[in-house]
């Protein structure tokens, strides 16, 4: 047993955050390099499913708040995603000019958030699932019997979003418009890890009974979870009808939000890499199957995925890559 | 009361108590799987779907006869209920929340697979008495109407008496109250376990026969069903056994009366306005959930 203290030890920590600064600064490098290179090196129809990821990372990052982060399983997250889609959607038919849209959206979010989380408060397991997956359910309703104001379960289309010579229709635009929003959602995100409020969120997803006699304001701090993934889902939405120009309630029901579920759990629940991943994953590998004609194959893949990551891999592929660095010798000494 | 509005009462009573007879035959398999395993499936009710999935598939389509191709149905949802324990449940890491994350891939995955078996359009299944129809006092009484409510009641009763009268049913409360106990007295907990999972496949593939005999079916039919089941249960608490199987019968009574007053549209705002008056209305250690760890 070692008595006396290593003197080679004090410098490791400079050492280790020295190599992080390296890394992050060789990360962001290469994915600025990325991001500029997609609408150049890529065709128009790569391009536009280059934004639907960012899109979609966008709302898989609020799901990542509440359940990744405080715990709280929510099936009604795809109702938010519809909630901004719709917002766009009906902005036109309604007459809400574009520069309220956005704070219309965020306010509505907050709303349905609040709405969701009030009656969950005091529940958690299957009922939590289960109230929140009514919700879901309820949004559904609502969409399917205003068939004269959404078109009901055919959909409707979306008039493309201009601003002089922007057209978020257009594949560069939206590639710019989605870009726009996925970094404001990955750095806010980004700063809630860093955050009191995240950390508070981490305690009452371990042990709400440790968290309250610490003095963590549970109420609180589900609300907020809650509130901010509503909000991140919302804004996803109506960036995504903007985009795609169509929207229809099978986007917005149960397995679309057991999609997002699959996108955070795949990734690995907790980290913004894995939403990252998650949602390139429920946008890229149906492409995929698309493109070589057996498109049904998706939904067996994701439900078999869920399956096999939650019990192999519980972390996700952030856990799965930390796991092969650590077997290769490569993790950071 | 005139005799019209009598008879409309007696009708709608009548269906709503046959739908809540097939809720609470799920019923006891959700509590019977939560008591022993504590875990909930949210792939119970495509359980006995892909059963009658194939079921359909082999007399209508491959023109096996009848019998055969239910008991094939019924083979086939008995070792998919077995196999969710065996292979998945049982290999669950110990994280909160995880047997609802991993059903709900299972979910995913059958239904999928339904779809891509046996195509997305909706079938008409066997007919299960559902044409055998008597006028009484003005009350059109449907032989399955009847069955279902029987059944249901039958179901209920066993069940309450096999949990309290047999040797089979002290072993299943000696493990759901300690495994280790349990085991340590000789009880083969995992086997029993197994068991309970396989007669929870039993009591999906009756139900989600009687229903595809009501209604039209596809690959989803399934779904807002079971969810109703399991509203049932949160009302009642799984951990209990009276409470869950009336809620069954009285949440199927309610949405029967709200469809007749309000419209086929009011289904699913009736149950949801009923859950958020009950979570706002009952006190807060009715629904402290000490019995679910996991789930």
């Amino acid at each position: 047993m070692r008595l006396v203290p290593d003197l080679a030890v004090p410098h490791r920590p400079f050492q280790r955050a020295a190599g992080r600064r390296h890394g992050a600064l060789f990360s962001a490098v290469a994915l600025t390099a990325a991001w500029l290179a997609i609408p150049v090196l890529l065709g128009q129809y790569e391009v536009f499913i280059a934004a639907q990821v960012m899109i979609y990372a966008v709302a898989t990052l609020g799901l990542d708040i509440v359940y990744g982060r405080a715990g709280q399983l929510s099936l009604a997250h795809a109702s938010f995603f519809g909630l901004g889609a719709y917002t766009a959607a009906l902005s036109g038919p309604l007459g809400i000019p574009l520069w309220v849209q956005p704070e219309l959206v965020v306010l509505l979010a907050i709303a349905g958030g609040i709405i969701v989380a009030v009656p969950t408060l005091r529940l958690s397991g299957l009922r939590l699932a289960l109230v929140t997956l009514l919700f879901g359910e309820l949004f559904d309703w609502a969409i399917d019997h205003s068939l004269a104001l959404t078109g009901g379960s055919q959909g409707m289309t979306v008039a493309p979003m201009t601003i002089g010579p922007f057209n978020s229709q257009g594949t560069v635009d939206a590639y710019l418009l989605a870009s726009i929003i996925a970094l404001g959602a990955t750095l806010l995100t980004r700063q809630l890890a860093r955050s009191q409020l995240g950390r508070r969120m981490l305690a009452v997803r371990d042990s709400e009974l440790a968290s309250a006699s610490l003095g963590v304001p549970i109420v609180h701090t589900k609300i907020t979870a809650f509130i901010l993934s509503a909000v991140f889902a919302g804004a996803a939405g109506w960036v995504y009808a903007y985009v795609v120009g169509f929207v229809s309630p099978t986007t917005f029901n149960l397995f679309a939000s057991v999609y997002f579920l699959v996108a955070v759990i795949l990734g690995g629940a907790g980290r913004i890499t894995g939403a990252w991943l998650g949602s390139a994953y429920i946008v890229l590998v149906p492409e995929v199957f698309n493109l070589v004609g057996y498109p049904n194959l998706f939904p067996v893949l994701g439900g078999g995925v869920l399956i096999a990551i939650a019990l192999f891999l519980p972390g996700g592929l952030v856990e799965g890559a930390a796991l092969i660095r650590a077997q290769l010798g490569l993790h950071r000494r | 009361m005139p005799a019209a509005a009598l008879a409309d009462a007696a009708q709608v009573t009548l269906s709503g108590l046959a739908t809540g007879g097939l809720y609470a035959v799920l019923m006891l398999g959700v509590i019977l799987v939560f008591q022993v395993s504590k875990n909930i499936n949210f792939a119970y009710g495509q359980t006995g779907m892909v059963g009658v999935f194939l079921s359909y598939f082999l007399y209508a389509v491959a023109g096996i006869p009848v019998v055969a191709a239910l008991l094939a149905g019924l083979a086939l949802a008995l070792l998919v209920a077995s196999l969710t324990d065996r292979l998945i449940i049982r290999n669950i890491p110990a994280r909160e929340g995880f047997d609802l994350v991993v059903t709900l891939g299972e979910l995913l995955l059958l239904t999928s697979l339904a779809q891509l078996a046996f195509g997305t359009n909706a079938q008409s299944y066997l007919k299960l008495l559902t044409n055998w129809t008597t006028v009484r006092g003005g009350v059109f009484i449907n032989a399955n109407d009847i069955l279902c409510l029987l059944l249901g009641i039958a179901v209920t009763l066993g069940g309450h008496i096999v949990l309290t009268r047999t040797s089979l049913g002290t072993s299943l409360r000696a493990s759901a109250a300690d495994a280790a106990i349990a085991k340590s007295a000789g009880i083969n907990v995992l086997g029993l376990r197994t068991a309970v999972w396989t007669v929870s496949g039993l009591l999906a593939w009756v139900a989600a026969s009687l229903f595809a005999a009501r209604l039209s079916v596809n690959a989803f039919y399934m779904t807002p069903i079971v969810i109703n089941v399991f509203i049932a249960g949160m009302i009642g608490g799984l951990d209990r056994y009276w409470p869950p199987m009336i809620a069954a019968f009285t949440i199927a009574l309610y949405q029967s009366w709200a469809i007749y007053l309000f419209g086929e549209a009011a289904g699913t705002p009736a149950v949801f306005i009923l859950v958020i008056l009950l979570l706002s209305l009952v006190p807060k250690r009715y629904l402290e959930e000490r019995h679910e760890a996991r789930a």
